[in-house]
């Protein structure tokens, strides 16, 4: 999934990670084999279902987890093999946002006092003054504003949507090129989430940030990733991959397909059948994956043969997008040879 | 929805916290509303809107803080006969919640002991909420609880043995259901059933409720602040706004025609999956400090179309399609409802 | 719950407020805070060296000895009053040494893990098993107790093994929070995130336990005294004890009260803290002053 027009290495690169937990009830392959990567001022949405190794995958990619087997490379390094100044240089690139801005804020701590720290340690502040007047610009940056109101609370004072701006300001204190947000904004109220998003947007666009952006929601996914691409991981795989709106609008694989049958509709006039169409609700343990291609107890394109012995491999079906399913794949290829 | 009598009256309610030092705070003002049979209502709004503590206060299940400070409310049995709800007293109360009116509790991970198996959990229903007569015997309960399961989908034999870490959270949310279904009441009241669910997993649970109230034919209340599920699960919608209903109508007069700008901001700020759909736009600011009411519309200092008169009053629900009894009228909180329209705000966002 | 959640407009009631609001608290504060007054004040009115009046020993209270006198006839209203020094010094000094080392070994265990958390363990393990009065027995063998400061630090040393436990599984969850994992995210070191973004929260938490450990403390003196393993030098209420025991005070009517006193004072002095406690709960465990 590299980009062949660049020779430079891509920011962020996961190499055939996996990650295998090993628990009282046997081994859990979290993330098997995933292949990824973002580029500076890039977006990729890690989207699925709770359990389908999208956090992990991000963790991995935040140097919080360690991969079982594969490597992340940063800017065309690998992260196990860099010295120490590089780790350092890479500890502070990459940024983590948390799901819940409650838990990810000292209670204990104002919000100067907070983001004061990482720009004292590192000695981008040299007093506190200076201190003062870089949090309150980044107060501004994430649209906090007027900052001196901000800068002397305590989290409990501000509300939810303000403690995540809060969030991301404290993890742009050591300009990172890379953010990682997870499902950052599915805490906040609907009506403040978009401009959350617009503010992350605008790191993007103007600082160049690359963002690894991990979602539940499709329609988040679609919004943020506009101009970037998606991923679809299904039980620790990647099922599909391409353009973020190409993804979504017109999706290949029953996965998708049948996630996006299930997303309810605002307006009842568009709506349109909501039966994903799937032979089984329940999600296979990943203790005990199923044979052959993980989807395929619960695919309606479920064929005889190879579905059920044979792990399918992300394959090219159209320009730019890949797929993960014997069918699809066939169907691509059997169009192919029609066309030639 | 024919002309019947509505199940469930509720008329000026005011529902309020204690905070300490002696203050209070009205988490829920002046509602109104009336259900009728086999209607299906959303309350939509965002957190601290008290669309919870209107469902928990129908219910008299309120946290140890909050009271019922106001208002009635009015329960119409199956025999005809009206009760007063904010009457009923101990043995009363605990029979008339779950044998007439029911609750499914956000977060199904919670809601159940984790030490008891769900066979358990549906004996201690069965005896707790039994009218009268003689206690139960294992077999009753038992074939009680297996046809409840069944209705929900699940295997009986699988699932009555088991405790509740062994079941999936979707497997225990239909659990939750088939235990507040299980003394078939006339009323269903839903908090944010799917929030903690999968997509797949949602989708399913919508789908199987709409099967159960036709089967059933009871009323619901489904509390949300995730509009496009509530569009799809209710029939009707009440958005609450700084404890107040704002707006209420049918799903296609709130969802297509909404008329009180913060049930217009609340729908363009969710983000469409479908292409070709209109940009997403958060609402300016943050609702108003419940303890600090401002004075007039508490909605104003976020609206776009506020004006000076906004300041004075806060408006009553004003008719905008008034329909006959038993029939959901179009009402809306907001002296300029006839300006407001989704559309033209659409155009102006397209400019 | 989306209403029930504390919404962050409404203010939180001051830190006076929440102190004072719990009757048991207050009283705590009052009697302790009485009692301190006392022993700082007694020596600048009272003679510390407390003349004895050889002809006059056992006397029952009377004007001039409001509490009468001991067996070397000396006042025992002046002991009372001047005897609480030593206690509450090597009270306060022995819980400080036990909950810094707890709090420092205790944190970073739990936090660094590995060999550090193992050894620290092993080290608990065996100072727990010693027993405390056999080991002062012997150290008292060796060394002078007659400071009060080597007391505290004899006791202090001691101590900590429990305290450190409990603050170890304290940090064991607190750093599993996502605010400690931004830090690490932000590089900022070791010690800063231990004892700057961790050990804080639980300011609550230490505190009273500091306040049980003054409380343990005055008990593990006063036992060394009871059972003679430090020099009965000066007059304090351990002392104190210690004397009315060996000269048969309570077989004697008028030595009664030279009994009581220190036993009174001793037990007031913990009652306080303890009381004092209730209210330090009501400030730092929220969920308690909701009610």
């Amino acid at each position: 999934m590299t980009d062949p027009k660049s020779d430079k290495a891509p920011l962020m690169a996961l190499r055939n990670v996996s990650q295998v937990f090993h628990t009282k009830r046997g081994d859990v392959p979290a993330v098997r084999d995933v292949t990824l990567t973002v580029g500076a001022g890039d977006v990729l949405c890690l989207v699925g279902e709770s359990g389908c190794g999208k956090t992990t995958t991000a963790r991995m990619a935040a140097g919080l987890a360690r991969p079982t087997s594969g490597s992340v490379e940063f800017e065309g390094e690998d992260v196990d093999t860099m010295d120490s100044r590089r780790r350092h240089e890479f500890r502070r690139a990459v940024q983590f946002v948390h799901q819940d801005p409650y838990a990810s804020l000292n209670p204990i701590r104002s919000i100067f006092g907070t983001l004061s720290s990482p720009l004292r340690r590192h000695g981008l502040a040299k007093n506190r003054a200076e201190a003062w007047e870089q949090a309150k610009a980044l107060l501004e940056r994430v649209d906090l504003t007027p900052a001196e109101n901000f800068l002397p609370k305590y989290p409990h004072q501000l509300s939810g949507g303000q403690r995540q701006r809060v969030a991301v300001a404290r993890s742009l204190t050591l300009n990172p090129r890379l953010m990682i947000a997870d499902e950052a904004t599915s805490m906040l109220d609907v009506s403040i989430r978009v401009g959350v998003l617009r503010t992350l947007t605008r790191l993007r666009t103007e600082l160049d940030v690359g963002f690894i952006f991990i979602t539940h929601d499709l329609a988040i996914a679609r919004y943020f990733g506009t101009g970037g691409k998606i991923a679809v991981m299904y039980l620790g795989r990647v099922v599909e991959y391409g353009d973020a709106h190409e993804v979504i609008d017109n999706p290949q694989h029953p996965y998708t397909k049948a996630l996006l049958a299930a997303v309810p509709d605002i307006d009842p006039d568009q709506r349109h059948t909501h039966d994903p169409g799937l032979r089984s609700v329940d999600i296979p343990s990943l203790t005990a994956l199923p044979s052959g291609c993980s989807f395929h107890p619960r695919c309606p394109l479920y064929r005889e043969g190879d579905c059920d012995t044979v792990p399918p491999q992300l394959a090219e079906v159209s320009p730019g997008r890949e797929v993960s399913c014997h069918v699809v794949a066939g169907d691509a290829a059997e169009r192919d040879g029609a066309a030639r | 929805m024919s002309t019947q009598e509505p199940i469930l009256s509720v008329r000026d309610l005011e529902i309020s916290y204690r905070t300490g030092a002696g203050r209070t705070v009205a988490a829920v003002r002046g509602v109104d509303f009336d259900l009728y049979p086999q209607q299906s209502l959303a309350l939509v709004g965002e957190s601290g809107c008290g669309k919870t503590t209107l469902g928990l206060g129908l219910l008299r299940l309120l946290p140890k803080l909050g009271r019922v400070t106001g208002g009635e409310i009015a329960y119409r049995g199956r025999d005809g006969a009206t009760r007063d709800v904010l009457a009923m007293q101990g043995r009363e109360l605990r029979q008339w919640r779950w044998s007439e009116v029911a609750m499914v509790f956000q977060g199904a991970m919670n809601a159940f002991n984790p030490v008891l198996r769900i066979s358990e959990h549906f004996a201690d229903t069965i005896r707790a909420h039994r009218v009268d007569g003689p206690r139960p015997s294992r077999k009753a309960v038992h074939e009680r609880a297996a046809a409840a399961l069944e209705a929900v989908r699940l295997e009986p034999a699988r699932v009555l043995p088991s405790y509740p870490h062994e079941l999936s959270g979707g497997m225990k949310q239909r659990v939750l259901i088939a235990l507040a279904l299980l003394l078939e009441p006339q009323i269903l009241v839903l908090d944010e059933p799917t929030t903690a669910l999968d997509l797949l997993t949602q989708r399913s649970i919508v789908n199987m409720l709409h099967e159960l109230r036709e089967r059933f034919g009871f009323a619901m209340i489904f509390v949300s602040h995730d509009l496009p599920l509530a569009s799809e699960l209710a029939d009707r919608v009440a958005t609450m706004y700084a404890g107040r209903i704002i707006e209420s109508g049918t799903v296609h007069d709130v969802f297509t025609t909404p008329r009180h700008p913060y049930s217009v901001g609340l729908i363009k700020a969710v983000p469409p999956v479908r292409a070709g759909a209109a940009e997403p736009a958060s609402i300016p600011g943050s609702p108003p400090d419940l303890a600090h009411l401002p004075q007039g519309c508490t909605f104003r200092a976020r609206c776009p179309y506020a004006i000076d008169e906004c300041a004075e009053t806060d408006p009553e629900l004003l008719p905008v399609e008034s329909r006959p009894d038993g029939l959901v009228s179009h009402e809306a909180a907001c002296i300029r409802w006839e300006h407001v329209s989704l559309h033209e705000q659409k155009e102006v966002a397209g400019r | 719950m989306s209403a029930l959640a504390p919404t962050p407009g409404i203010p939180r009631h001051g830190l006076f407020y929440r102190l004072t609001r719990n009757k048991v608290g207050v009283a705590g504060f009052v009697i302790v805070g009485l009692l301190l007054l006392m022993t700082v004040l007694a020596p600048l009115f009272l003679d510390s060296t407390i003349p004895g009046d050889a002809q006059a020993t056992w006397q029952a209270p009377s004007a001039d000895h409001w509490l009468g006198t001991d067996n070397a006839g000396k006042d025992v209203l002046h002991q009372t009053l001047l005897g609480g020094g030593t206690v509450i010094y090597v009270g306060l000094g022995a819980a400080a040494i036990t909950t810094l080392i707890a709090v420092v070994l205790g944190s970073l265990a739990a936090y660094l893990r590995g060999p550090i958390d193992s050894f620290l363990l092993q080290t608990t393990d065996i100072v727990m098993t010693v027993p405390q009065i056999v080991l002062l027995a012997v150290l008292g063998s060796f060394f002078q107790l007659t400071s009060p400061t080597v007391l505290a630090l004899l006791i202090g040393c001691l101590s900590w093994p429990i305290l450190m436990r409990s603050i170890r599984a304290q940090v064991l969850s607190l750093k599993e929070r996502e605010f400690v994992e931004a830090a690490k995210l932000l590089d900022l070191g070791t010690s800063r995130v231990v004892f700057v973004e961790i050990v804080p929260n639980m300011a609550g938490y230490i505190l009273i336990n500091f306040i049980i450990a003054v409380t343990n403390a005055i008990y593990a003196l006063v036992g060394m005294y009871v059972l003679g393993l430090a020099p009965l030098a000066g007059a304090n209420w351990g002392i104190m004890i210690r004397k009315a025991w060996t000269y048969g005070a309570m077989s004697l009517p008028e030595g009664t009260l030279f009994m009581m006193a220190p036993v009174a004072m001793i037990a007031l002095l913990q009652l306080g803290l303890i009381m004092l406690t209730r209210s330090l709960e009501e400030v730092f465990n929220p969920r308690l002053s909701e009610g």
